[in-house]
């Protein structure tokens, strides 16, 4: 430990040095549309969710509608806000019952599609790619309220690309449904709907294609605050209940694990491996006995050196000279042990040789045949050369 | 808590356990029932995890133990390290020994294993070889010791830190001792000589046994005891009998992980010892590209620790040999005619015409015995068979080298000046032959 503290100390300089770079650097906004009622950013609604809770209780869920229904004690106003809102069939089938027996829901959206805007007769339309010349619109759009009872003169003043979606004339408008009567909120300066009431049973939606009025950046923007109230005035007074579910679907983690850890017995499995392989990692790091050097033992390098030279005569294919060797040391290991003299050329070699150590005949005659070849040729090949090494070593082996 | 931690760990037993329980629960997903057994065995193991460190640590000293070592050990030779254990725990315990051995023996491996009932003592033993003289640093011995749950473990540590130096070895020197006392040497492969020559200086009246020279016989004991009586003549005594050891380039080559100087050192350490033990002077000279050593030759009482702190100390850069700086010291500072055992190696033929001339000059006026070594090396390529036409050249150089060493003995021969021959192993055995044979012969 005491001699690791300078890497300690290395170490905490550089985490604090990349504290300084993170908190020295100026704060960047997120500019994602997250529209989460805990969200900060411009696109977040936090301003919207802080406003209406000094006013009502607000409960924030992450679930669908058909999922939630059943927790409603007593009505509330169900509030949605998100950039697509498609809910699937049972889910509207959810909605519809809950508006027609006296709920309220506000929906928000850039664009509505599915059973639920089938019903409600709900068509999203965007009028920013529409118009060839797009590219030369004003980057202001304005909004006013068409209710007579409110100032409908009053301009709110949005940014046009992110504020563009409108509702088209449906039929309900044109001529009287019975089903579904609609009532027209506001209006954008095209003279298109962009908030509108839908009665439907006993109760009713509220419809806008503008959800993104609603987050921070334009609710805290001049007087736009005031569109806002206007049409959330249109909800009765009742507890809010604001699902996210369909912007940000469920806050839960979607990791594989989940499964896991939602089963008890899995999850002690889980828990009870990881807390193990972490328990071994440390106990086993621990060192049993002291860390022992490697030293390398000096090296005896005879047989490299005589690798190294036998290849220098490898290289020439002199097979003549290494044959003459070990002729030599073949009648010098007899001299030494059986104080044997006689030459191979002489006639009686192979006869006295047999006598001297007794070997059979035949084979000696085979040696001394070879040994001959050498003596008188010139040149050996390759193949000479190593039978008369293997009558060489038959010999020997013979003696011992 | 951090000493309670540093001497806790964990026993695969434990997670094997801990690795069934997980699987249990898995189980009982997959059967759906029985949710509270493995979470029972949980709870379990873990009450008999804490009852296991209760077992461990409540007794203070749960284990003593020691390492024994020799003051210095033998270079060379096989010493002996003992590790003695007591369990002062009440239950037999399981313990699991890894001794830290000194890094120049590159053993990562000393572990053993014993059961130790409670109170029991046993003491484990063990050899180590070393190859280099030197100090030694042992570290601790470490035990890990199981209860008989076997789930936890505690680590004792003993004998740190101690410091051992290597000598050179003093066992083979204490062996050749008592068999040279004991008139045994023959017994280790020790040839005793005829003696040719005679010394006047009588020693005393023995039995006769066969082989002892009939011309001493003593008539006049043989009469009084009625059995065959001899005289006996003392050997020449106080000659002086250096060890010349060469430290140069050639002293480098390794033979089983020692280096031929080592194997010199040991050897000169023995003869030495001998020398002495046998009324003779023993002196020491050291030389490399100049003179490093000279001890006088003398029998004090000291004199053997004197060459053994001196062999000890030996450092050596493995320079190339200057004879000449060996023969001017010899000439100037040895008057009387010695013994000279020089340690040396010769490669080539080419290696000992260099060095020739101040051989010859050393023998002139002494007595030189010339020490080099066969090249034991060789004989794993000689003794091979083989039918690769690559391995047969390799094979007839490796008979050449071998047969060159024959030659340079030769070569000696023909000068008069004796020499051994010999495989590193077998340098202290021949190297006392030759000393007993030159002195039985009276050449000194």
């Amino acid at each position: 430990m005491t001699k690791d503290w300078k890497y300690i100390l290395y170490l905490a300089c550089l985490g604090a040095l990349l504290a300084f770079l993170l908190l020295s650097k100026n704060k960047e906004y997120d500019w994602s549309i997250t529209l989460a009622h805990d969200d900060k950013n411009p696109y977040g609604t936090y301003a919207l969710n802080k406003l209406m809770a000094a006013t009502q209780k607000v409960e924030n869920r992450y679930e669908t509608f058909y999922e939630l229904k059943d927790s409603l004690a007593k009505p509330k106003n169900l509030f949605i806000l998100a950039q697509h809102f498609e809910p699937d069939t049972v889910d509207t089938q959810a909605m519809l019952n809950y508006v027609y027996r006296g709920g309220t829901i506000f929906i928000s959206a850039n664009s509505i599609r599915g059973k639920l805007a089938d019903t409600l007769d709900i068509q999203t339309k965007d009028y920013f790619f529409e118009n060839k010349n797009s590219f030369q619109q004003s980057d202001s759009t304005i909004v006013h309220l068409c209710n007579t009872l409110l100032d409908t003169a009053q301009k709110f003043y949005f940014r046009r690309e992110n504020i563009y979606s409108y509702l088209l004339p449906t039929d309900s408008l044109k001529k009287n449904s019975t089903a579904v009567s609609t009532t027209i909120i506001a209006k954008n300066e095209k003279q298109k709907a962009v908030a509108i009431k839908v009665n439907f049973g006993k109760g009713y939606f509220v419809v806008s294609s503008l959800p993104l009025v609603f987050t921070n950046i334009y609710l805290l923007k001049d007087e736009n605050h005031q569109f806002i109230s206007a049409l959330l005035s249109y909800l009765p007074q009742r507890d809010m209940l604001r699902t996210e579910y369909y912007q940000l679907g469920r806050m839960e983690t979607a990791s594989p694990l989940r499964f896991i850890l939602l089963n008890e017995p899995l999850r002690w499995a889980y828990y009870i491996t990881i807390v193990s392989i972490l328990i071994f990692i440390v106990f086993e790091a621990k060192r049993k006995q002291r860390i022992i050097p490697i030293v390398k033992p000096p090296a005896n390098t005879t047989l490299e050196f005589v690798n190294t030279i036998a290849g220098l005569y490898y290289e020439s294919k002199d097979h003549k000279s290494i044959a003459l060797k070990k002729i030599s040391f073949f009648q010098e290991a007899l001299r030494s042990r059986y104080y044997f003299t006689v030459q191979p050329q002489s006639p009686a070699y192979v006869a006295s040789l047999a006598l001297k150590t007794g070997a059979d005949e035949q084979s000696i005659q085979h040696l001394a045949d070879s040994i001959r070849l050498v003596l008188t040729k010139e040149k050996i090949s390759a193949e000479e050369l190593t039978l008369l090494t293997n009558h060489i070593q038959k010999f020997w082996n013979k003696q011992f | 808590m951090k000493k309670f931690f540093r001497s806790l760990f964990l026993s695969n037993r434990l997670f094997t356990l801990l690795g069934s329980i997980a699987g249990l629960f898995i189980l009982t997903f997959i059967f759906q029932g029985l949710y509270f057994l493995p979470k029972i065995f949980f709870f379990v193991l873990l009450a008999v995890v804490v009852a296991d460190a209760l077992l461990l640590y409540r007794v203070k000293k749960g284990l003593t133990g020691n390492r024994e070592v020799a003051d210095k050990l033998s270079n060379g030779d096989e010493n002996e390290i003992l590790i003695h254990l007591q369990n002062y725990y009440p239950f037999k315990s399981y313990l699991r020994i890894y001794d830290e051995t000194p890094h120049q023996f590159q053993r990562r491996d000393v572990e053993f294993t014993l059961y130790l009932h409670a109170g029991e003592k046993k003491s484990i033993a063990y050899w180590l070889r070393p190859v280099k003289r030197g100090e030694y640093f042992f570290g601790a011995v470490n035990v890990l010791v199981h209860s008989p749950l076997q789930l936890l473990v505690r680590k004792f540590q003993f004998s740190s830190d101690k410091m051992v130096p290597v000598y050179p070895s003093y066992m083979q020197m204490r062996k050749y001792e008592l068999l040279a006392i004991h008139h045994r040497l023959t017994e280790s492969g020790i040839k005793k000589i005829r003696r040719i020559g005679h010394n006047q200086e009588f020693e005393l009246i023995k039995e006769y046994v066969s082989g002892d020279d009939f011309r001493t016989v003593n008539w006049k004991a043989t009469a009084r005891k009625s059995k065959l009586m001899v005289n006996q003549y003392q050997d020449e005594k106080s000659q002086q009998v250096y060890s010349l050891i060469d430290k140069g380039r050639v002293m480098q080559m390794p033979f089983n992980g020692m280096t031929l100087l080592d194997y010199a050192i040991n050897a000169s350490l023995v003869i030495s010892n001998i020398a002495i033990k046998k009324s003779d002077k023993a002196g020491l000279v050291t030389f490399q590209d100049r003179i490093g050593n000279f001890l006088r030759a003398g029998r004090t009482n000291n004199q053997m620790a004197v060459i053994q702190e001196i062999l000890y100390n030996q450092k050596t850069a493995f320079f190339e040999t200057d004879f000449s700086a060996l023969y001017a010291r010899v000439r100037q500072s040895i008057s009387q005619r010695s013994l000279l055992l020089l340690y040396t190696n010769f490669e080539s033929i080419h290696g000992l015409h260099r060095q020739l001339p101040y051989l010859l000059a050393l023998n002139r006026l002494h007595l030189l015995v010339v020490i080099f070594f066969e090249n034991t090396e060789l004989h794993t390529l000689i003794d091979k068979k083989t039918d690769n036409l690559k391995e047969i050249y390799n094979q007839a150089i490796a008979e050449q080298f071998a047969s060159d060493k024959k030659r340079i003995a030769k070569e000696l021969i023909a000068h008069g000046v004796q020499h051994i021959l010999t495989s590193p192993e077998k340098l202290s055995v021949n190297t006392i032959n030759k000393y007993l044979e030159l002195k039985a012969r009276n050449l000194i």
